[in-house]
C-alpha cells in the first residue's frame, strides 16, 4: 500500500485502486437498455386505437350474435319498411320458428289499408277468430300461406299464431318502434288510399327517415394534461458544443432526448360536433374542437448568443438570437411553450354495451388542424440553445384522438363522460429543422349531448 | 460481437454490456450522488454508446471508447443540476467531517472510491477527471464550463483534502512533513 503510493504518486495511486473496484448493475439498467434499443410497440397509439376498436367491434357482434342465433340472416330487415317489402315480396311458405325463440318479436297485421308493426306478446287472444280462406284481397292478402292466415272480427288479417307452441308465421325481428311511430306511419298512409302499396312504401320511407335518423348534437370540454414526444438528433455539423474536435464531444448528448427536460402542464380542448346514425349503435361523427396545448422546458438565462437551427445545411443557414440555454445558465426557469389550435374531428362513434339508459361507447377520430398561435421555444440544433423561431412553425398538422366512454340518458339529454387521447401525427416543426415535436393531450371528456329535432 | 452490435444484433449488446459495464458502473458511481444516479447514467450511456457504435471505427481500446462516452454522460447529467454549477465554481470548500471509525482500515478499492465520494461534488469531479481520466485542466474547463486556473486549483484542493482523509483513515501513512492542510479536516 504505502509501497503503491509514494512510489507511483498519488493520481497513479488513485486511478488503479479506482479502476480495481467493480460494481454490478441491477437487471432493470439493461432491461431498459434493450427495451430502448429494441422497441416493440412502434406504433402504441394507433394500435391502442385499433386494438380498442376492434375489441369494441368484436364484442358488438358476439352480443348480437348471441340474441339472435336464428334469425341473424333477417337482420337487415329491421326496420317496418324491411318488414313491408319482405310480407309483399314473400311467395314461399314462411319459416317456421321456435315460439320460445320468437317471443318478443314482431308480427305484422294488414288490412287493406293499414299496416300494424308491433310486439307480439301486445296481441289479445281475443283478436284471433278461427282460420278461414282470406276473402277476395287484391291488395290486403299479401301473404300467400295458405292456412297460416287469420283473420279477426274487424276484417283484419293477422299473420301467425302466437298461442301454438310453433308460430307459423312471418317473423322478421326489428326494434319496435315507439308508438308515436306508429301513428305518423299509419297517418301518411290514410292520406294515399289512391295506390296504397306504393304509398305506403313511400310514407313509411319518409317515416323512418324522420323517425331513426335522428342527428345529435354533442358539446364537451375536456382538460388536458399535455406531453410530448421528442425525435432527433444534434446536427452533427452545427455540434459545437464545446470547444473540442467532434471525437471528444461523443459523450454529450446527441439525442435531443437525453438534452432536454421538460414537464407537461394543463391545457383544455372545447369542442362541438354533430353524430349520425348509421345504425343503432354505430354514429358518424363531424365537428369542430379548439385545443390549448402547453408544456414547460428547462432553461438557464444567458447572455445574448446566436443559436443554429437549420440540419446542418449551412448554404441557408437559419440562425437566431438565444437568451437562454439548455445548460449551465445563470438562473434556472420553465420556459412555456403553448400551441393554440382549431380542428375539425372527423370520425366514428361505436356503442359497444350497454342500454337506452347508461352505454359504453369508444370513438376515434382524425382531426385536420390549424394551428392559430405558436408559442413555442426551440431547442437548437446543437442542444445548447432555446429560442423562437416562428419560420419553423408548422401551421397545418394532424392530429388522431382516441376514447373510452360511459353515456348517460337523463331523458332531453345524454351526458358522456370519459378518458381521451389526442396525438399529434405530423411535428409541431417544418421538415428543414431536423428534430420532431408531437404532442400528446391526455384528457378526461365532459360531454352533453341531444338529439336533435 | 462488435460487428453485430453494429448491426444492432440484441445478444451481441448484451454481450458488451455484460463484459463492461462493472466497470463503467463503477465510473458512473463515482461522479454521482448515490447507485440509483449511477445506474441510471450508466443506463444512458449504454445508450450511446450502442447508437453511436458505428462511430468507433477500431480506432484505439473499445473501453477506453466506451469509458469516455461514459465520463462525458455523467458530466452531462451533472450539469442539469443547478447545485452542480455552483459546486464547480466554490473553489474553496468548506472542511468535511469525517468520522475516523466510517471506513475500514485495510486498504480496499472500495474503500479509495468511498473516500473520493465523500469529497464535495465540485471537488470530486475535478479529481476523477484530472486524476482518474487523465484529462487536462483546459479539456476540464471546457467540460465544465469553467476557467483553466479554476480546474487547477479545485483539483489542488481536493487532492488535499482527499490525502488528509485517506490518512485519517490510515489508508495512506502520514508523510514526513504534513501538509498545512491537513489541519482543514475536522476528525470527530
Amino acid at each position: 500500500m504505502e509501497r503503491n503510493y509514494y512510489r507511483e504518486g498519488f493520481e497513479n495511486f488513485l486511478k488503479e485502486k479506482s479502476d480495481e473496484y467493480k460494481l454490478y448493475p441491477s437487471e432493470k439498467v439493461w432491461n431498459n437498455i434493450n427495451q430502448k434499443l429494441h422497441p416493440r410497440r412502434k406504433w402504441p397509439f394507433l394500435a391502442a386505437a385499433l386494438l380498442l376498436l376492434g375489441i369494441g367491434v368484436g364484442t358488438k357482434i358476439m352480443i348480437d350474435d348471441w340474441n339472435s342465433p336464428v334469425l341473424s340472416s333477417l337482420e337487415n330487415k329491421a326496420t317496418p319498411t324491411d318488414l313491408y317489402e319482405e310480407l309483399n315480396n314473400t311467395t314461399e311458405p314462411p319459416a317456421s320458428v321456435d315460439s320460445k325463440k320468437a317471443s318478443g318479436l314482431s308480427i305484422a297485421v294488414i288490412n287493406d289499408d293499414r299496416i300494424h308493426v308491433g310486439d307480439s306478446r301486445n296481441l289479445q287472444k281475443a283478436e284471433l277468430s278461427p282460420v278461414r280462406e282470406p276473402e277476395n284481397s287484391n291488395n290486403n292478402s299479401i301473404l300467400q300461406a295458405d292456412g297460416l292466415v287469420t283473420k279477426n272480427l274487424n276484417n283484419n288479417l293477422i299473420v301467425g299464431d302466437q298461442t301454438t307452441d310453433q308460430i307459423q308465421a312471418k317473423v322478421v325481428p326489428f326494434s319496435a318502434p315507439a308508438p308515436e311511430n306508429d301513428k305518423i306511419i299509419d297517418e301518411k298512409i290514410e292520406q294515399k288510399k289512391e295506390n296504397p302499396i306504393s304509398a305506403t312504401i313511400e310514407t313509411i320511407i319518409t317515416g323512418i327517415g324522420k323517425v331513426k335518423k335522428k342527428t345529435s348534437w354533442q358539446m364537451y370540454m375536456s382538460p388536458t394534461v399535455s406531453y410530448r414526444k421528442l425525435v432527433g438528433q444534434a446536427s452533427k455539423s452545427n455540434y459545437s458544443y464545446s470547444g473540442f474536435a467532434y471525437s471528444a464531444n461523443l459523450g454529450f448528448p446527441t439525442d435531443v432526448n437525453d438534452a432536454v427536460t421538460h414537464k407537461p402542464s394543463v391545457g383544455i380542448e372545447l369542442g362541438t360536433a354533430f353524430l349520425y346514425p348509421v345504425s343503432k349503435n354505430f354514429r358518424l361523427k363531424a365537428g369542430l374542437q379548439l385545443n390549448l396545448n402547453n408544456y414547460q422546458v428547462e432553461a438557464y438565462s444567458y447572455i445574448p448568443e446566436i443559436a443554429p437551427f437549420g440540419a446542418g445545411n449551412f448554404t441557408q443557414p437559419i440562425n437566431t438570437v438565444s437568451y437562454y440555454r439548455n445548460f449551465n445558465g445563470f438562473d434556472r426557469t420553465w420556459l412555456k411553450n403553448s400551441h393554440f389550435m382549431i380542428s375539425v374531428p372527423l370520425g366514428v362513434e361505436l356503442t359497444v354495451i350497454g342500454n337506452k339508459r347508461v352505454a359504453f361507447n369508444i370513438a376515434s377520430t382524425i382531426q385536420p388542424t390549424y394551428v392559430i398561435n405558436n408559442q413555442a421555444y426551440l431547442v437548437s440544433t446543437n442542444l445548447k440553445n432555446y429560442a423562437q423561431e416562428p419560420s419553423l412553425y408548422r401551421k397545418w398538422n394532424l392530429n388522431a384522438g382516441g376514447e373510452a366512454f360511459m353515456s348517460i340518458n337523463t331523458g332531453s339529454v345524454k351526458w358522456v363522460v370519459g378518458p381521451q387521447i389526442r396525438y399529434q401525427i405530423l411535428s409541431s416543426y417544418k421538415e428543414k429543422y431536423p428534430i420532431k415535436e408531437h404532442l400528446i393531450d391526455y384528457g378526461f371528456k365532459i360531454g352533453v349531448t341531444k338529439i336533435i329535432k | 460481437m462488435l460487428q453485430g452490435c453494429i448491426k444492432n444484433d440484441a445478444s451481441a449488446q448484451q454481450e458488451l454490456y455484460h463484459l463492461y459495464s462493472p466497470k463503467m458502473l463503477s465510473v458512473c458511481y463515482r461522479y454521482a450522488k448515490n447507485r440509483e444516479d449511477a445506474e441510471d447514467m450508466l443506463q444512458e450511456g449504454f445508450i450511446k454508446v450502442f447508437m453511436q457504435i458505428r462511430q468507433f471505427q477500431n480506432r484505439g481500446a473499445l473501453e477506453g471508447w466506451i469509458r469516455k462516452i461514459m465520463v462525458h454522460t455523467c458530466i452531462n447529467s451533472l450539469k442539469k443540476n443547478k447545485k452542480f454549477s455552483e459546486s464547480v465554481d466554490i473553489i474553496y470548500a468548506n472542511s468535511i467531517h469525517v468520522r475516523e471509525d466510517a471506513i475500514p482500515s485495510i486498504l480496499q478499492a472500495k474503500q479509495v472510491v468511498e473516500c473520493i465520494r465523500m469529497l464535495p461534488m465540485g471537488y470530486k469531479t475535478v479529481l476523477n477527471l484530472y486524476a482518474i481520466e487523465g484529462y487536462s485542466h483546459k479539456e476540464i474547463g471546457d467540460m465544465l464550463d469553467i476557467e483553466e486556473s479554476t480546474s487547477r486549483s479545485q483539483y489542488t484542493r481536493a487532492k488535499a483534502m482527499l490525502e488528509d482523509i485517506l490518512i485519517r483513515k490510515r489508508i495512506i501513512p502520514i508523510p514526513k512533513e504534513k501538509p498545512s492542510w491537513i489541519s482543514s479536516v475536522k476528525v470527530n
